[in-house]
């Protein structure tokens, strides 16, 4: 043959198809000659692929191959081999008759004693299957390997859905032959018995016409339920079982019931009016698939008749064609109302709304050809079905799916064609297998999925259906200890993406709770027996630690706080027992930083009643951490634990030793230099040097290095703007840019730079405008703002610009005092609204004795504070209340560190002032 | 594939190779090649092929330990498989090659599904087999693709439609048409 253009060769195609269609002879020769119009080489062409395609059909045909024996039956062909396994042509081989049969083995399946009574069970019942539409069960058993096999009448006959078309059968027709089929279900069911897998080519219609269901209870009855053993086994497709025909329940893995058959009827319907099957969009990947048969509503069949101008037209032609109908808009009438609600209401996504029965699915059918109206309701029917979509997220849910549905296959039945040769090996294969893709599941999988925006949700639903099968391992081999400890790590992931309130969470407290109480209550027993298990030991420990931080965020914090303890102290002697184990080692410092958190955090701010413990855990969490990185150099979580706890020492420090504080900042800056380049720019990374650049700036600002704090605050404000730009959507990425800004201001204030400092107030302002108009009645967004504002007011005013000064003093005064003045008012607000209230430039909006009330207000809420204190004396003193004015700032000088620094000289100036100036 | 490292390298090849970049193949192919040469040995030494494990089944193996060593997702599964037959077909008409070469006739047993018919002479055809089937690919590349995951690798028709996102009718109709062009090419004077 000779070269061709590709063109060329997708013409041949086309005509090569076509011409297969006639049986080999004159005619098809004819064919030939008509469509290659004259061009001899176009002829020689098509005759020579014809005739190479008989050679090859016929060389497939006569493959040998050795084919096995079951009981007194000799394999004579092979019929198929699918995911289950494998179904043969045999015959009876006893001396009687030559009987033909099919028969279904089973590869892989782990086969036991045990199940083997109730295999015959099933037989039994098959047995009891006698219906002419069905094929007839005829024999069962194991072969001398230990695979189970069925033998089933041989039936001869086409798939449903290439009869029809060769036949040209007419919608009536079609639904004629349907409702055969449907009578076949309906007496399965009456017997109890649902066939699950049906689909065209479980469907074959005889020369007769009538049609023959093969593999009725066949799923059910070659599958051992090797797990869980309650004889409720569901199944679930495997690798490679289509979704196609399955419905959304059965993909789910839920128990199957007749809505299953319904749906599957539906699908066959659906396919047999319009040739298309209902989720079939031409590239779909079969994640896809999962997805659409899910979440999304297939076209009514009427739309799904192909009538787009082009090469559509032409197949929607052969369509209409196949079903006596001249075009494909005349069969999309005839499809359009009775036949359209139809099919929607046996393809609903909840059996619930699906026809109850086989049978009324029938009688709507027989309703129809009778020309009554159907009970469906078309528009009801597709409306329903779009509610449920609007109900679900379905992106991520579909990857589950797939890995669910992997699991259940191994979980249920095997997916490998595997002959069970070696079953004992075999079986154990298979446990470790759906072990270890559940544990995958559990621990990678939805840690990757928990990138993708929205995706908690779907992550809690996929590790709670995976722990199911993780339950059901373990229940099989209780045991197995490392099991039960995987199981227990599956629980603290489940509680963890329900509600553990340092992870992204879907906001569930209460069964996050319950779900570390039962990770802690496997654990306990195994620790107790076996304390050398440090995994288990480990895991109980981080159990504890987050079950108290739960508690410590939804009241009752004296529980929390206790369990953080407990769990930090088992830490510490996991990490005194294991001293060279890096796990340990990086747990135990996030535990002692947690403990520590616990004590000094009260109400969001770093509270100084227990410093000192808390600085001598957050000591302790450093060791801890810098001991793993020697294990574990530049490890990225152990190095942004060991910054910020760093910057938490440097917090707790800087309340009573400001210019000691600066080296742990440094530190905790420093620290982060031990990093890889690319884990530098990570994200957790990025955010931790920013962290640690406002709290070195804001130190060294305090101090009065103004050059070396403004130079930190920028990289911060810089590192903060790209992660913002670069995650638009996160509100939180935003707000988080305000921080740096707005002590820019500050500091450039501090250092006497008017001009930057109202810029950046300015700035600050900006950022909470575009928060605002995301969330307008966000108190902490609008209280931001006016608090900036009001600031940027007196720098305006400063400056000779009091327009502009007045409009923003006006825009923020109110803000402050209704948001510091409502109930929930806090004792930080309360403090800035009276120091705006005071020192406000725009001198019509002062109101000293609201301020004094406020600054009364939040020094009784926090009295450990120096800086209220220093706001609470400037309100007596503008309320010409100079004794106690006095007696507050040199509260406010006990409070601050003893150090000279310009805060606290700032403080002894205006003691000075209020003891020897005149009353304003 | 005992290395994590590799893992990683295979995601990023079978990217690569998946939108189209034909030496992502020559990276891709030493990292899982020893694994997909074990499992093509082990099909051409074994005499009983029903008894064999199957190569789809072997493949899945495969990828599950991708997937276990997480570096791979699992939306590559059909990249991987698409690859793995390709590289199957390397695999055994480097074979077939070689048993050329060793001027053996013992009869090479490559069928890979009872149904191919056109293998039984491959010994004398690979090399032309071969550039038969790099000449279909430039006509046809969805074809050979379905071609080499079907025959290759045995995979069902169904396995094949799923795996290249196409319905089993397309793919049959392919799969005929191909083999008839391919048997015309591999015997002209037929």
């Amino acid at each position: 043959m000779p070269a061709v253009s590709q063109e060329r060769f997708q013409q041949l195609a086309v005509w090569f198809e076509a011409a297969l269609r006639i049986p080999p002879g004159p005619v098809r020769d004819e064919y030939v000659t008509q469509v290659s119009a004259g061009d001899e080489t176009v002829r020689e062409a098509l005759l020579r692929l014809l005739e190479s395609d008989t050679d090859v059909q016929g060389r497939a045909s006569s493959a040998p191959a050795r084919l096995p024996r079951f009981g007194s039956y000799q394999a004579r062909g092979l019929l198929g081999v699918g995911g289950m396994g494998a179904v043969y042509r045999a015959t009876r081989e006893d001396g009687e008759l030559r009987h033909e049969v099919a028969v279904k083995v089973v590869a892989g399946v782990m086969w036991s004693p045990v199940l083997d009574e109730r295999f015959r069970r099933e037989r039994q019942i098959l047995a009891g299957l006698q219906h002419p539409y069905i094929a007839r069960f005829l024999d069962g058993g194991i072969t001398g390997e230990g695979a189970p096999y069925l033998v089933m009448e041989y039936v001869e006959g086409e798939r449903i859905d290439a009869w029809c078309d060769h036949q040209r059968l007419t919608i009536d027709a079609r639904l004629e032959l349907f409702l055969k089929v449907a009578e076949a279900v309906s007496y399965a069911h009456q017997k109890l018995i649902v066939h699950r897998d049906l689909k065209p080519s479980n469907i074959l219609v005889t020369c007769g016409g009538e049609p023959r269901l093969l593999d009725f209870g066949v799923a059910r009855t070659l599958q051992p339920t090797a797990v869980g053993g309650d004889g409720q086994s569901t199944l679930t497709p495997g690798l490679f079982a289509t979704p196609l025909y399955a419905s959304p329940e059965l993909l789910r893995g839920e128990n199957p019931g007749v809505g299953c058959d319904v749906y599957s009827l539906g699908v066959l319907l659906y396919e047999m009016l319009c040739g298309r099957r209902p989720f079939s969009g031409a590239n779909l990947p079969p994640a896809a698939i999962v997805e659409q048969v899910l979440f999304t509503d297939a076209p009514p069949p009427s739309a799904a008749v192909p009538d787009n101008p082009g090469i559509d037209q032409s197949v929607g032609q052969g369509v209409a064609e196949a079903r006596g109908v001249d075009h494909a808009r005349a069969l999309r009438r005839q499809l359009q109302g009775d036949l359209d609600a139809i099919t929607a209401k046996a393809l609903a996504k909840s059996p619930a709304d699906r026809y109850a029965s086989v049978e009324q699915f029938a009688e709507d059918v027989r309703r129809y050809l009778a020309g009554y109206p159907v009970q469906a309701s078309a528009v009801g029917a597709w409306q329903r079905t779009r509610k449920f979509v609007a109900r679900n997220k379905a992106r991520v849910a579909a990857v589950a799916a797939i890995v669910l549905a992997l699991i259940a296959g191994l979980v249920g039945t095997t997916w490998q064609a595997r002959v069970a040769q070696q079953e004992r090996v075999a079986s154990d294969r298979r446990f470790n297998q759906a072990r270890e893709l559940a544990r995958y599941l559990v621990f990678e999988l939805q840690t990757s999925v928990g990138d993708l925006p929205g995706s908690t949700p779907v992550r809690a639903e996929m590790v709670s259906r995976s722990l199911e099968y993780l339950d059901r391992l373990s229940a099989e081999r209780s045991n197995d200890e490392n099991l039960r400890v995987e199981l227990a790590r599956g629980y603290l992931q489940l509680a963890d993406v329900l509600g553990n309130p340092f992870w992204p969470n879907i906001g569930q407290p209460a069964r996050a709770k319950e779900s570390y109480r039962k990770a802690i209550a496997i654990l306990a027993p195994i620790t107790a027996k076996s304390p050398e298990n440090r995994d288990a030991r480990l895991s109980l420990a981080r159990g504890k630690l987050f079950l108290g931080q739960s508690i410590g965020f939804s009241g009752g914090s004296a529980e929390g706080r206790e369990l953080v303890r407990v769990a930090t102290e088992e830490f510490g002697q996991l990490a005194a027992r294991w001293p060279s184990d890096f796990a340990t080692r990086s747990w135990a410092a996030v535990a002692y930083s947690s403990y520590a958190k616990s004590l000094s955090i009260q109400q969001g701010y770093v509270a100084t009643s227990n410093a000192d413990q808390a600085l001598a855990a957050i000591h302790e969490s450093t060791g801890h951490a810098l001991a793993a990185l020697r294990l574990k150099p530049g490890e990225l979580v152990t190095v942004r634990q060991l910054s910020s706890s760093y910057k938490t020492i440097g917090d707790l420090t800087e309340l009573h030793d400001r210019p000691g504080a600066t080296e742990y900042f440094r530190k905790s800056l420093a620290a982060l230099d031990q990093l890889s380049p690319q884990d530098r720019e990570s994200v957790v990374a990025l955010g931790a040097r920013s962290s640690a650049l406002l709290g070195l700036g804001w130190n060294l600002g305090n101090l009065g290095d103004y050059p070396a704090s403004l130079r930190s605050l920028e990289e911060a404000r810089r590192i903060r703007e790209r992660m913002s730009n670069q995650d638009p959507k996160n509100v939180q990425a935003l707000y988080f840019r305000t921080i740096p800004s707005r002590n820019l201001a500050i500091i450039h204030g501090f250092a006497g730079h008017t001009a930057e400092s109202l810029a950046n107030f300015l700035d600050t302002a900006a950022i909470y405008d575009r928060l605002l108009a995301r969330s307008p009645s966000n108190p902490t967004f609008r209280f931001g703002r006016a608090e900036v504002q009001s600031s940027a007011a007196n720098l305006a005013m400063k400056l000779g610009r009091s327009v502009e000064a007045d409009r923003l003093a006006n825009a923020a005064l109110p803000v402050l005092k209704q948001i510091a003045g409502s109930p929930d008012g806090s004792d930080v607000e309360l403090a800035i609204a009276a120091r705006s209230l005071l020192e406000t430039e725009v001198r019509s909006l002062r109101d000293p004795k609201l301020a004094l009330s406020f600054a009364l207000k939040s020094s009784r809420m926090n009295g450990k504070e120096a800086e209220i204190q220093e706001i609470l004396a400037e309100a007596y003193w503008f309320n010409r209340d100079r004794e106690h004015a006095v007696e507050s700032i040199q509260k406010a000088l006990a409070l601050i560190e003893q150090t000279p620094t310009p805060a606290r000289q700032n403080f002894e100036k205006t003691l000075r002032r209020y003891q020897t100036a005149k009353l304003p | 594939m005992d290395s994590t490292a590799n893992s990683g390298e295979i995601t990023l090849w079978l990217g690569q190779w998946s939108q189209g970049d034909p030496a992502a193949l020559d990276r891709l192919a030493p990292l899982v090649y020893d694994q997909l040469r074990a499992i093509a040995d082990n099909l051409l030494r074994n005499e009983a092929p029903d008894h064999t494990l199957q190569p789809t089944a072997l493949v899945s193996e495969t990828f599950l330990k991708l997937l276990d060593l997480h570096r791979v997702s699992l939306n590559d599964r059909s990249h991987f498989f698409a690859f793995a037959a390709r590289l199957m077909r390397r695999v055994l008409i480097d074979h077939a090659r070689r048993e050329k070469a060793a001027k053996r006739s013992s009869g090479l047993r490559l069928p890979l599904d009872p149904e191919l018919g056109w293998t039984g002479s491959i010994n004398e055809v690979s090399l032309d087999l071969s550039s038969a089937l790099d000449e279909l690919e430039s006509l046809d590349a969805t074809g050979v693709r379905a071609l080499e995951l079907r025959y290759f690798l045995g995979c069902t028709g169904e396995e094949t439609a799923a795996l290249l996102g196409l319905s089993a009718s397309t793919v049959d109709r392919s799969l005929r048409f191909s083999l008839a062009w391919l048997n015309s090419r591999l015997h002209p004077k037929l």
